[in-house]
């Protein structure tokens, strides 16, 4: 696993950005619960630390798209995008990475996805 | 072939010194792409959008619509030439091209013939736009001087539409008064394919 922060670097209900071995992470900390993700939309690739939660979803800044806090999956598309092509709002899901804590600092590894 | 050339030239020394400074450049393809896309698609919506300012209200727009529609274009022409010099291309298909713009399509509203209704349709075409070029300032920055003076120059004319259009719903006071001509670019001209202004 590979060292990302302190702990008191994540406050609750806050998304940050950290690189980690060459890559940038998003680690965020909702209700308490602290989550780590890929710092890249699956959509168009905007920065994840710049969104928000709605629920134990992370929400997108620039779409608005939806993914769980726990596994990464798109959740919701806003209604505005209704009209929009199916092509266009297809996208991944949120590439998510284990998170552990010792001593007071965040640890993380990218997660095994179950095929 | 063009696909050949690392075999006679090597690698690419613009390519190379950009991911030293921890560019991932396959990213920064996607992000280029998706910009553009944007752009693209934005200059045909905004056809149809500016079609539709009619009226005592809309004929009064319409020159406006017509800055910003030319200048989405021009952006397109500014920043096509950087994806290709980083090794990225257009899409064969344009309707792939489409599907993986940065934006949404703009459509022109149902209730167009209300001015402010297309206004609205404007506003959230250039705040996506906003963002979008956002990212690519925020990504490139003091390591990609080259992706960066170009994105920059094309966020200081968004934000200039963006302010046009949220004065014309607001009221808001403006320090806007007017282009030179239609498709001047005050900041991205001279980039890229925008040699001639």
């Amino acid at each position: 696993m590979s060292r990302v922060c302190d702990v008191s670097e994540v406050p609750n209900e806050s998304l940050k950005k950290f690189t980690v071995d060459g890559k940038e992470i998003c680690v965020g900390k909702h209700n308490g619960k602290l989550f780590a993700c890929e710092n890249m939309c699956p959509h168009r690739f905007a920065s994840m630390d710049k969104g928000w939660f709605d629920g134990d979803n992370v929400v997108c800044h620039i779409h608005y798209f939806q993914f769980s806090i726990d596994t990464g999956k798109l959740e919701k598309i806003d209604e505005k995008w209704k009209e929009q092509s199916a092509a266009w709002k297809k996208s991944d899901d949120l590439t998510m990475y284990d998170v552990e804590v010792k001593d007071d600092e965040i640890f993380l590894e990218p997660r095994r996805k179950i095929i | 072939m063009a696909t050949d050339y690392k075999e006679k030239i090597g690698e690419l020394v613009g390519v190379e010194v950009i991911e030293k400074n921890g560019i991932d450049v396959e990213k920064l393809r996607k992000l280029l792409l998706a910009g553009v896309g944007a752009e693209f698609t934005t200059y045909y919506y905004y056809t149809i959008l500016r079609m539709h300012c009619t009226g005592q209200d809309g004929e009064g727009l319409k020159e406006i619509v017509e800055d910003a529609r030319i200048e989405d274009r021009n952006h397109f022409e500014a920043m096509v030439p950087r994806l290709y010099e980083i090794g990225g291309a257009l899409p064969r298909d344009i309707r792939t091209f489409a599907d993986v713009a940065g934006c949404p399509d703009a459509f022109l509203p149902e209730n167009w013939e209300n001015v402010e209704e297309i206004l609205k349709v404007l506003l959230e075409a250039e705040r996506c736009a906003i963002r979008s070029w956002g990212e690519v300032c925020d990504y490139v920055q003091n390591k990609d001087h080259r992706t960066y003076a170009i994105a920059q120059a094309i966020m200081q004319e968004e934000v200039e539409h963006e302010a046009w259009f949220v004065e014309l719903l607001t009221k808001r006071p403006s320090g806007h008064f007017r282009r030179s001509f239609v498709g001047q670019s005050p900041h991205t001209k001279g980039q890229g394919g925008l040699i001639h202004l």
